[in-house]
């Protein structure tokens, strides 16, 4: 009982398993030492202590009496240590001045040691890393970009989440009584205009090339809808752009006064008082088609797709537990060509356009005992309005039809509960969907109800706080 | 003084408010963020859950950042599922490198 006693109380400490996850040491001006600390956010605050540096491979150690804020002369910083802590990292700044706070020719490590106390509890943590300077700084922006793309490759999307580990059931519509799957496929890949040009940097922030697939087998839950194409993404803020220049004054000033700081806390205050945060400007050209049995047929479009869409902050509720937000999507413009219609009842290869707008609501609640219980709800709308007659296809004849000019809606929306358990390394849940409408190019009449489990991998960290 | 490591945080943190009233800057100088181990946390869990709000995020780091950095940094991947320290470390080391 006192040993099991003891292991609940280790299991429960947040130092656990605690260690320092990288140390670096950037002498370029200012002399700072980053050390990034491998543990989980915690509620109560963390006291770093008792420090010991030293530079490697002389062993060579820095005496207390050099650690101010970093950048600062010794007449600047007077007798005041300084170290900050901006969880997870912490930042010892060591005097400019001071010959003891300078690594020795060819040292090319510092090696840290730090005391930490958590209320009761307290570990000394040891760690050890590069010296950045002028030479090597290339070095460092290589690592953390590096550390970018792998900390990205590991992050599973949602709708990856969905194809690869949930399983839907549908209930069945209608008369069927059969029981069938649904997939809801997505694949995307995104590049930058900074990579391109400062030129394209103008047109566009980002592109994705993609493909969506969403078919279903049951009748009445088969929406039908395939397409793949590009699109390019122009963000522009809506907040006030002295506010903005505020903060960047601020964050380009290696000496602000406290009144550049209080400035900008008041113009980050007036920044937040203002509702939708940016319009999103998307353009794109894409192939969309009739899907049946995971294979393109009947017929297709080449569609030219623009829409402007403003996007509100996310709000907090239940003391910082939830959040919500919306995204608006006044207008948008689909027009494009019939490229096939290979059945023959009634064919129609002419243009097409499209009006659309349309909405979308999500919200998240985690619960307060950090055990990852938690609920995501996410509702959109998009309408279409045919200016012009389209092809579509009939769901029981199979044949291409003539969808006439008018209104096309569609409105989906989904509701996961997590329960905060873990099995074998997965962490169950359950998703309920609702789906009612049609879509392009087929129009297929759909409702479809479904409740299904979701596993979502430990190691994805995605929706966890 | 502020560092190089300083002016990333504040530049991530003040970006990251302009994407979601989630996060609120309490002070600057030390900065000191609500929720309190912002930096710790991913995107998703402070409101920047999918690609339009992503996309408001970068706009705004983009705005804030030297303009020495600004190309660089409108070509960090910001993914809902990341965590924020990653992009802090990125950004450190693009002014840091720009200003050396």
């Amino acid at each position: 009982m006192r040993y099991l006693s003891l292991a609940l109380i280790a299991l429960a400490s947040p130092l656990l398993g605690q260690s320092i996850k990288s140390v670096r040491f950037d002498d370029l001006g200012r002399r700072n030492i980053i050390v990034e600390l491998d543990m989980a956010p915690n509620k109560e605050p963390l006291e770093p202590t008792d420090f010991t540096i030293t530079f490697l491979p002389s062993n060579t150690s820095v005496p207390t009496a050099s650690i101010a804020r970093g950048g600062l002369t010794s007449e600047e910083a007077g007798n005041s240590t300084m170290t900050v802590l901006n969880f997870p990292f912490l930042q010892i700044g060591l005097k400019l001045d001071d010959p003891a706070s300078k690594p020795p020719a060819g040292d090319t490590q510092v090696e840290v040691t730090v005391r930490l106390t958590f209320g009761e509890q307290k570990k000394v943590l040891n760690g050890s890393g590069p010296i950045y300077n002028k030479g090597n700084i290339k070095d460092l922006v290589s690592l953390a970009q590096k550390n970018l793309s792998t900390a990205i490759s590991g992050i599973k999307t949602k709708q990856e989440k969905d194809q690869f580990l949930g399983l839907n059931i549908v209930i069945p519509q209608n008369n069927s009584s059969a029981t069938s799957g649904s997939t809801d496929l997505v694949f995307n890949q995104t590049f930058y205009s900074a990579s391109i040009g400062d030129g394209a940097r103008r047109l566009f922030d980002s592109a994705t090339v993609g493909v969506d697939l969403q078919t279903g087998t049951a009748v009445g839950s088969d929406p039908r809808h395939f397409d793949a194409g590009v699109q390019a993404r122009k963000t522009f803020l809506l907040v006030g752009k002295s506010e903005m220049g505020t903060v960047s004054n601020l964050i380009n000033s290696p000496t602000p006064t406290a009144t550049q700081f209080a400035a900008a806390e008041a113009a980050l205050d007036k920044i937040q008082g203002r509702f939708f945060r940016s319009l999103i400007w998307d353009n794109g050209a894409h192939f969309e088609g009739d899907t049946q049995d995971f294979k393109i047929t009947n017929f297709s479009n080449a569609v030219y797709d623009t829409a402007a869409q403003f996007v509100a902050a996310s709000q907090p509720f239940a003391g910082r537990q939830g959040f919500w937000n919306v995204r608006v999507m006044p207008g948008g413009l689909e027009l494009g060509h019939n490229l096939t219609a290979q059945q023959t009842d009634n064919p129609e290869h002419g243009a097409l356009a499209r009006y659309k707008l349309g909405a979308d609501f999500q919200a998240y609640y985690s619960s307060k005992d950090n055990t990852d219980r938690r609920m995501e709800f996410e509702a959109f709308t998009i309408n279409r309005y045919l200016m012009l007659a389209e092809n579509g296809v009939d769901a029981t004849t199979k044949k291409v039809v003539v969808v006439n000019p008018g209104w096309k809606s569609w409105v989906e929306a989904d509701l996961k509960f997590f329960f905060g358990i873990k099995l074998f390394n997965l962490r169950p849940g359950v998703k309920i969907t609702y789906e009612r409408g049609s879509l392009p190019p087929v129009y297929a009449s759909t409702k479809d109800f479904s409740f299904g489990f979701v596993f979502e991998s430990s190691d994805d960290k995605s929706g966890s706080k | 003084m502020l560092s190089t490591f300083d002016r990333a945080c504040i530049a991530v943190a003040s970006a990251c408010a302009v994407a979601s009233n989630f996060v609120k800057v309490v002070s600057l100088d030390p900065l000191t963020t609500l929720p309190a181990q912002l930096l710790a946390m991913t995107f998703t869990a402070v409101g920047i859950n999918d690609a339009a709000h992503t996309s408001t995020f970068s706009a705004a780091l983009v705005s804030l950042v030297p303009d020495a950095v600004k190309a660089d940094t409108q070509k960090v991947n910001v993914d809902p599922g990341l965590q924020i320290s990653v992009v802090v470390t990125v950004v450190d080391a693009l002014i840091a490198q720009a200003e050396a």
